[in-house]
């Protein structure tokens, strides 16, 4: 019997494995490099996470959710944010409509926020109350209009964009909605190989060429799997560490933390980094979570959830330099 | 258990077993090193052979401590097997899932185990095993150490030798001290063999260079002084003062006190002397009666002529009884001659004629006896200024009967001054004598008597001018000072008691 649920446990890995690959081969075929990133994001999609991808223009992040939308089979909308986008343009609202009686009468028309997967372009040039319209769905999947509640449909993901050029006319997201992010994403220049890469296949087509290889389901049968990777206990606290670690007013904050840091993560950063972790290991063909993985994941979870100081500033420190000094400190075991 | 996990447990356990191994021998070989080493150099009081059970114990006590409690968990072993071999926590997951079961708990168990079969055993190794070998032979060294160090407990040490060098203070002073011998009234011949046994001395000091041998050299010398010194100052010259004072009743008793090694030149015209007196104060006596009464008369007869016994040499009437004898047995006829000559009936013309002449040699026998403090006073103080100069002790020398006694300023032979406790009167510095202001001694320079008060301010003033000069360094002339006011103080003291 147990021979048997191994074998059938062997071939669920064996097709998490299989998923994996064929989502970035098809990737691959509309985005040009950034293997890093899609790495990052279809971790946090098995994660069950939502992600904010930052990068100057131009550099594919829209084309990367949009063709992540078509390969993950899933219904997918795309809000650009301005500053005049009132929060009903995102969750819908009700309207006044007569029905095959002729009678008035009231329906909830669903707004774009009512998808599998949600691309929020530039989601901070919305207003803050545009914003806010965001918290419930990000993290309870869910929307409340009036007095009813409108329940989306899984998986769903949120994957937002922000220009960091950009300063005139934005809103920084508020700390509770960056928390809602599992990972922050650097979408970094292309190399100039990865440019050339980029122009010849433009030259070719502008259009997304990536089809549809898996499903919902199987992106939740993934993140079920994934949440059954074992991970020993000196790992676990060697995550939480961190995380906590980053409080410096914490007897458990570490050195850099204290010197360079206002304040630290959330709880959610500590789960976040954990079921990301069990997701990596997973996709790197291992059945355990290593300390590599939380090394690795500490980054993208953790530089949108703490703030550095003016100190950090000074020394012309970035919040990935404090975070490294902050993952060197902490002892593992 | 995981097999492959097992296997490395079991070699954590050798290696465990040879780590406690090496320990334990490190610390046994260490400590017999240290305890063999401090018993040799008798630090502490035990046999060497204790090192022995020293190191024995405590290798197995450190050893065996090591052993039980050094061994480490499984989740210890299993995170150095990850962290060693790149596992990437597979190991630790494993332990820490055993028993478990779980959808990929299974699967992850199995990975683990095919890491870990495919690393091999011996590639577990001994952490530090370099290190722990140096540290054991470093160990090993000490006990080597402690058998080479030699055994020092019953090393004697040497003295320390002190250095010596003759300072310009000690060699002025002793020269100043030749001078004043020179210049002294000791009769010539022993004046000029002190002198020249300071001159010898002094060359010899040059070329000493330790405390050891400055003290022999000195040693060396205030023998030969004393010997000087005593010879000096011995009875010889009183003898020849009385065979000199023309006497015949003293010459009598010159010879009889030194009969055996004297020679009598004049011995013809004495016998015609004694002739002459015997025609005047021969009585009609029996011989046997005589001989009793003549004992006894000639001691009231010598005790009428104040002549003290010490003076002469003899200690007691025993002795000059014993004398008496002497004579009587060897010449009768002198014998009978004194005899004759003293009348127990009083007969005053014989005891006037004695002591008109006894009174008319006293200043010889005056001049002998003085000569002979002299001579003493002068070697005395030789010997303690060499004593006080090199800060040796003043040697402990004989000195004759006669000089111990005190002279009166006014010249008589006083009883034995020390009775009446008046200490040493000779001008010398003799152990353990204290003056008063008033006491009588005999100035060394000049010979004469003199207050001791007035000596010490003569030699105060004699310091004062010396000192002036810059042939002594401030600290010197400082001790020097306080040396003096100690001798004023001493003089306070004594006129105090």
């Amino acid at each position: 019997m147990s021979q048997m649920i191994t074998e059938i446990n062997t071939e669920k890995v064996k097709m998490f494995s299989e998923k994996i690959a064929k989502i970035k081969t098809e990737l691959a075929k509309d985005v040009v490099g950034q293997a890093a990133i899609i790495d990052g994001v279809i971790t946090a999609i098995v994660a069950g996470g939502n992600v904010l991808l930052e990068g100057v223009p131009g550099v594919g992040k829209t084309r990367l959710v949009r063709s992540l939308g078509r390969v993950l089979s899933l219904p997918f909308s795309r809000i650009q944010f301005t500053p005049d986008l009132m929060p009903s343009d995102v969750t819908g609202a009700n309207i006044v409509e007569k029905d095959e009686n002729g009678r008035l009468q009231t329906k909830f028309r669903r707004g774009p926020i009512f998808a599998n997967l949600v691309l929020a372009d530039e989601i901070n040039r919305a207003t803050p109350k545009t914003q806010s319209a965001m918290l419930e769905v990000m993290q309870e999947h869910k929307v409340t209009v009036g007095n009813d509640t409108y329940k989306l449909d899984e998986p769903f993901f949120v994957l937002a964009t922000e220009n960091p050029i950009e300063q005139d006319g934005t809103y920084p997201l508020p700390e509770a909605q960056m928390d809602r992010f599992m990972f922050k994403l650097i979408v970094d220049y292309p190399t100039n190989d990865e440019l050339v890469g980029i122009v010849k296949m433009t030259q070719k087509t502008m259009e997304e060429t990536a089809e549809a290889v898996v499903t919902g389901e199987d992106i939740l049968e993934m993140r079920a799997l994934a949440s059954q990777v074992p991970i020993c206990d000196e790992v676990l606290y060697y995550a939480v560490n961190i995380v906590s670690g980053t409080h410096p007013a914490s007897e458990t904050s570490t050195p850099s933390a204290k010197k360079y840091l206002k304040y630290g993560a959330s709880p959610r950063a500590a789960q976040g980094l954990v079921t990301c972790a069990k997701v990596r290991a997973l996709m790197d063909g291992r059945y355990n979570v290593s300390y590599e993985d939380i090394e690795a994941l500490a980054y993208p979870i953790l530089r949108h959830r703490i703030k550095i100081n003016y100190t950090a500033i000074n020394d012309k420190l970035t919040v990935d330099h404090v975070i490294g000094l902050i993952v060197k400190e902490t002892k593992k075991g | 258990m995981s097999g492959n996990f097992l296997k490395f447990k079991r070699r954590l356990c050798v290696i465990r077993t040879i780590r406690a191994g090496i320990v334990g021998s490190s610390v046994g070989l260490l400590a017999a090193g240290v305890w063999l080493i401090l018993t040799k150099l008798a630090v502490i009081d035990f046999e060497p052979i204790s090192s022995l059970f020293i190191g024995l114990g405590l290798a197995l006590v450190a050893g065996g401590v090591l052993f039980l409690f050094g061994g480490r968990s499984d989740k210890s072993l299993a995170e150095e097997l990850d962290g060693e071999f790149g596992l990437k926590a597979r190991v630790q997951t494993m332990i820490a899932y055993q028993g478990e079961e779980g959808e990929l708990v299974a699967l992850q168990r199995e990975d683990a185990e095919e890491k870990l079969s495919a690393v091999s055993v011996k590639s577990y190794k001994f952490k530090g095993l370099p290190i722990y070998i140096t540290v054991l032979a470093a160990c090993a060294a000490v006990l080597v150490a402690g058998f080479i160090v030699p055994d020092m407990r019953d090393f004697v040490p040497p003295e320390e030798i002190e250095v010596f060098e003759l300072s310009d203070m000690q060699r002025a002073g002793l020269n100043e001290l030749i001078r004043y011998v020179e210049s002294s009234k000791m009769e010539e011949e022993f004046r000029t063999s002190i002198a020249d046994e300071l001159r010898d001395l002094l060359s010899r000091l040059e070329n000493i260079n330790t405390v050891p041998d400055m003290r022999a050299a000195l040693a060396k010398s205030m023998a030969v002084i004393c010997d000087i010194t005593y010879t000096s100052s011995t009875a010889t010259e009183t003898l020849d003062a009385l065979w000199d004072s023309n006497n015949v009743y003293l010459k009598h008793l010159a010879v009889t006190l030194d009969a055996s090694s004297w020679s009598v030149p004049d011995w013809g015209d004495f016998a015609e002397r004694l002739t002459e007196y015997s025609m005047v104060l021969m009585g009609d006596t029996s011989e046997d009666e005589n001989a009793l009464v003549g004992k006894a008369s000639l001691k009231r007869a010598l005790d009428s002529m104040k002549i003290s016994l010490d003076i002469l040499q003899l200690d007691t009437e025993d002795e000059l009884c014993a004398a008496i004898d002497k004579l009587f047995n060897g010449n009768p006829g002198g014998l009978s001659l004194i005899l004759a000559t003293i009348d127990y009936h009083d007969d005053t013309t014989a005891r006037e004629a004695l002591n008109q002449s006894l009174t008319l040699n006293s200043q010889s026998l005056y001049d002998a006896v003085s000569l002979n403090r002299i001579n003493a006073a002068t070697g005395e103080y030789t010997m303690t200024r060499l004593a006080s100069l090199f800060l040796v002790p003043v040697p402990e020398f004989e000195r004759p009967e006669f000089v111990r006694t005190g002279e009166r300023p006014d010249g008589g032979y006083g009883s034995n001054d020390k009775e009446e406790g008046g200490g040493n009167h000779n001008g010398g510095v003799g152990t353990g004598a204290t003056y008063g202001s008033d006491d009588i001694v005999l100035d060394p320079i000049t010979g004469k008597p003199i207050k001791y008060a007035e000596l010490l301010d003569k030699y105060n003033a004699i310091m004062n001018e010396r000192l002036d000069g810059d042939s002594y360094t401030e600290e010197q002339k400082e001790a020097i000072r306080k040396y003096f006011d100690l001798l004023y103080k001493g003089v306070e003291k004594k006129e105090g008691n």
